[in-house]
């Protein structure tokens, strides 16, 4: 049953409130936060990729307070071990004798941010990536489910990658979400000289509340896919496999359909932020970047040539058309 | 307006684009038919045009008014039956590229940026947007590729009007006459070069000349019949038969005439008797050839007295009679030789090869410019100066050039020839463990391992560059 035109109109404006608080912490990133918040209402967790002091902590701490969630940080090292992630049994003196009581650990939390998350082992990286997708950890064999809404937003640097543990593919694909954080223009950070101070948290007043936010990521799943937009996506997905289109050339292995799901999910987040009832080529094309581009890996040639997978996906927008229709030679398009 | 009239507006755009849509894929698979049913109703008007007299074959304008005016209709009714198939059969080609209201409803939305907006109403689920006011050409973002359409069927029209105007009654009017079998013409120069020289009894002329005229008067597809061809061969192989031997006789009775006259007195008897008798035998055979000699020509020729000749007497006739008597010999001869595409400048008066017992006789008075047979005072003549056959020269004999001098071989000369086994790596190889492998191979395949295609040697070459 598709969400009525009222509600989306009611939580379009809660979410045009929410950037709006956003944007007055974060300057110059508007860009980040529309689709930091598409994909926390796709439920969806994010990669933010970028250098030191561009303001990805900033933007984390700046949702924890306007949705007032609980959010935890976790400073991945190599040392850092699952169970100082996930939490730990301890032996404590109960009423009825010494028991090991689970004592949760950084994951239990609305927003947790994952800083650095390829400078710990592959092991703890592992531990966080199935938290993130089955929403719940497991310690002694007994399960405990994590608290709703659940994001990670982690972090990475791209440089210094000495002693890293780059994420693998698989586990690349959890992320809903790869999203580049770019540096500021002057008048921007013009804007932050003058109204920011060092050591200074900025004042942010909660716009929403947990709840709140459920029920909006509740009507994201009632927005209207139309047949056609779902046909696009999957002819999309399709074109980035070796042989289905001309760009997949430069493509060794393409998206999983895990990204034609997060595609659809995407937009339809993004629908409801504008306030439409349905979801629409647009929204997909919005969204295409930050959703295909970690799951394609490139070919040998292609990575030497100094492509990078976003020019690859803007290549696939340009060659697959919304609509598979074929057109007589007796036609000729019109700009 | 209310969403009723907005669902209406915008489903009779839709319809509009599939009208187009489906419109151009008709004329997509129908132009190529069209072209084809020109081009074959092109060549069946042409084809009619030079077959039927009913149809004009007049050029220039009468003939396309003729067309034109419908007066052979069944052509244009053919025509027009073509056509109505190719554009039956063009429907059903282009009948599974078809696109239904809902495929231009999508591209509208698209076009007009009205994000899907149009299928979701098209669903029920939102609200129709607003119509755009008025007819726009280009709201579908496609436009009539005027060439690719019109080429086809201009073609078709001037593959038919070409074909209605070519002129076709010119070319048949300025047709040359049908040659003939060229034994005819060949035989009827031979005949006026006999009758220029007098030398043929006309009846006998007029004859042949009559067989001739009883071939060309039958039909003309039947003057390169076989039966009519085996006519004129024969009729030509006779008559050139006849002419050969009429100059042969002619040359051999002026030779001896000649022979008699001038060296009679130095013949032995033994040899003029014979050159009379040659004489003689001549005179019988043109008496009795199947070209029979002028009757005054033959009538001279039997007056003489060859052996009033022979002895110095000019016997009835003077020197100079004689010497026309020769020269009309001479002149007859030498026709049956043009006539035989020998030429007529033959030297007459003297012996000619072959004739073996006249060059015998002549040997003695040293007439002859042949090499002698080796009489007892005049030796063997001449030495020849080809030894053997002059015409072989021995190209069939084939021998191989050898070389035994190893030390001084050409490349691709063989040294030797030996036999031996093939060298064949014999050892065994049996199933190994996973991981135990740590070869990168061997030959052709470390190369394949370790090289790199050519797509990629091209990036590196051009990245360290």
């Amino acid at each position: 049953m598709p969400a009525s035109e009222a509600d989306i109109q009611k939580h379009a404006a809660e979410i045009a409130r929410l950037k709006e608080a956003l944007n007055s912490v974060l300057f110059g990133q508007e860009a980040l936060i529309d689709l930091t918040l598409t994909g926390l209402l796709a439920r969806g967790h994010l990669l933010l990729e970028g250098l030191p002091g561009l303001g990805k902590t900033e933007l984390v701490k700046g949702l924890s307070k306007a949705l007032r969630l609980q959010t935890k940080r976790i400073q991945f090292t190599p040392d850092l071990l699952p169970g100082d992630i996930t939490g730990n049994p301890v032996l404590q003196e109960t009423d009825s004798g010494r028991a090991f009581v689970f004592q949760p650990g950084p994951l239990f939390a609305n927003l947790v941010l994952a800083d650095e998350i390829n400078r710990a082992s592959p092991k703890t990286q592992s531990a966080l990536l199935e938290a993130m997708q089955e929403r719940r950890v497991t310690v002694l064999g007994e399960t405990h489910e994590l608290p709703k809404p659940f994001f990670v937003l982690a972090t990475q640097n791209p440089i210094e990658l000495e002693g890293t543990y780059p994420l693998p593919e698989a586990q690349l694909d959890r992320f809903l979400f790869k999203l580049e954080v770019t540096r500021n223009d002057v008048r921007t950070l013009e804007k932050i000289v003058s109204g920011r101070e060092l050591g200074v948290e900025p004042r942010l007043d909660p716009v929403m509340d947990a709840a709140t936010l459920e029920g909006i990521m509740d009507c994201v799943r009632e927005i209207y896919l139309p047949d056609v937009v779902a046909n696009y996506i999957a002819r999309l997905v399709d074109a980035t496999h070796t042989g289905q289109s001309r760009t997949a050339e430069a493509i060794k292995f393409g998206a999983s359909p895990r990204a034609a799901l997060s595609l659809a999910a995407a937009a339809r987040a993004r629908a409801l932020i504008a306030g439409r009832i349905n979801a629409s080529f647009e929204d997909v094309k919005a969204v295409a970047v930050p959703v295909l581009q970690h799951r394609i890996i490139l070919e040998y040639n292609a990575r030497i040539d100094g492509r990078t997978n976003r020019q690859i996906v803007d290549d696939l927008l340009a060659e697959v058309p919304t609509q598979a229709l074929d057109v007589p030679a007796t036609l000729k398009a019109t700009a | 307006m209310n969403e009723q009239e907005k669902a209406k507006r915008w489903h009779a755009l839709a319809r509009r684009m599939v009208r187009k849509v489906n419109g151009a894929w008709c004329l997509e698979k129908l132009t190529p038919l069209v072209f084809l049913v020109g081009l074959a109703g092109g060549v069946f008007l042409v084809y009619l045009r030079s077959r039927v007299p009913a149809l004009p074959t007049v050029q220039g304008w009468d003939t396309a008014v003729s067309l034109v005016a419908l007066k052979n209709p069944a052509l244009w009714i053919s025509v027009a039956i073509a056509l109505a198939v190719a554009t039956v059969a063009a429907w059903l080609m282009a009948r599974r590229h078809f696109i239904r209201p809902e495929a231009a409803l999508v591209r509208l939305e698209d076009r007009l940026r009205l994000r899907n907006a149009l299928t979701t109403a098209e669903r029920g689920v939102g609200a129709w947007p607003e119509p755009p006011d008025g007819p726009a050409p280009g709201r579908d973002g496609w436009t009539w590729n005027w060439p690719r359409v019109l080429t086809p069927f201009l073609g078709f029209l001037g593959m038919i009007l070409s074909a209605a105007l070519v002129p076709i009654g010119g070319v048949l009017a300025e047709k040359s006459p049908a040659s003939e079998p060229l034994a005819w013409g060949q035989m009827e120069e031979w005949l006026e070069t006999l009758e220029e020289e007098n030398l043929i009894d006309e009846t006998k002329l007029e004859e042949v000349l009559e067989k001739i005229e009883e071939l060309r008067a039958r039909p003309e597809d039947e003057w390169f019949s076989h039966s009519s061809l085996e006519a004129g061969d024969t009729l030509r192989q006779n008559l050139q038969r006849q002419i050969q031997d009429l100059g042969a006789e002619l040359a051999n009775a002026e030779r001896d005439l000649n022979a008699l006259e001038n060296y009679g007195d130095q013949l032995s008897a033994e040899a003029r008797e014979k050159l009379l008798a040659e004489y003689e035998k001549a005179l019988q055979n043109l008496a009795i050839a199947g070209l029979p000699l002028n009757p005054e020509l033959m009538k001279s020729l039997k007056g003489l007295d060859p052996k009033q000749l022979a002895q110095g007497q000019m016997s009835q006739l003077t020197k100079e009679q004689m010497e026309q008597l020769r020269q009309a010999l001479q002149k007859g001869a030498g026709a049956c030789k043009k006539c035989n595409g020998l030429g007529d400048k033959g030297e007459f008066g003297k012996l000619g090869e072959g004739d073996e017992a006249l060059m015998a006789l002549l040997h003695g008075l040293g007439q002859c410019d042949k090499p002698g047979r080796g009489a007892i005072t005049r030796g063997p003549g001449e030495a020849p100066l080809f030894l053997g056959d002059k015409n072989d020269l021995d190209t069939q004999n084939i021998q191989n050039v050898e070389n035994p001098d190893f030390s001084r071989a050409a490349p691709g000369d063989v040294l030797g020839v030996g036999q031996t086994e093939h060298e064949l790596d014999r050892t065994r190889v049996g199933p190994r463990d996973a991981g135990a492998v740590k070869s990168v191979g061997q030959g052709g395949e470390a190369v394949w391992r370790e090289s790199l295609t050519p797509g990629e040697r091209a990036v590196l070459k051009r990245y360290f560059k």
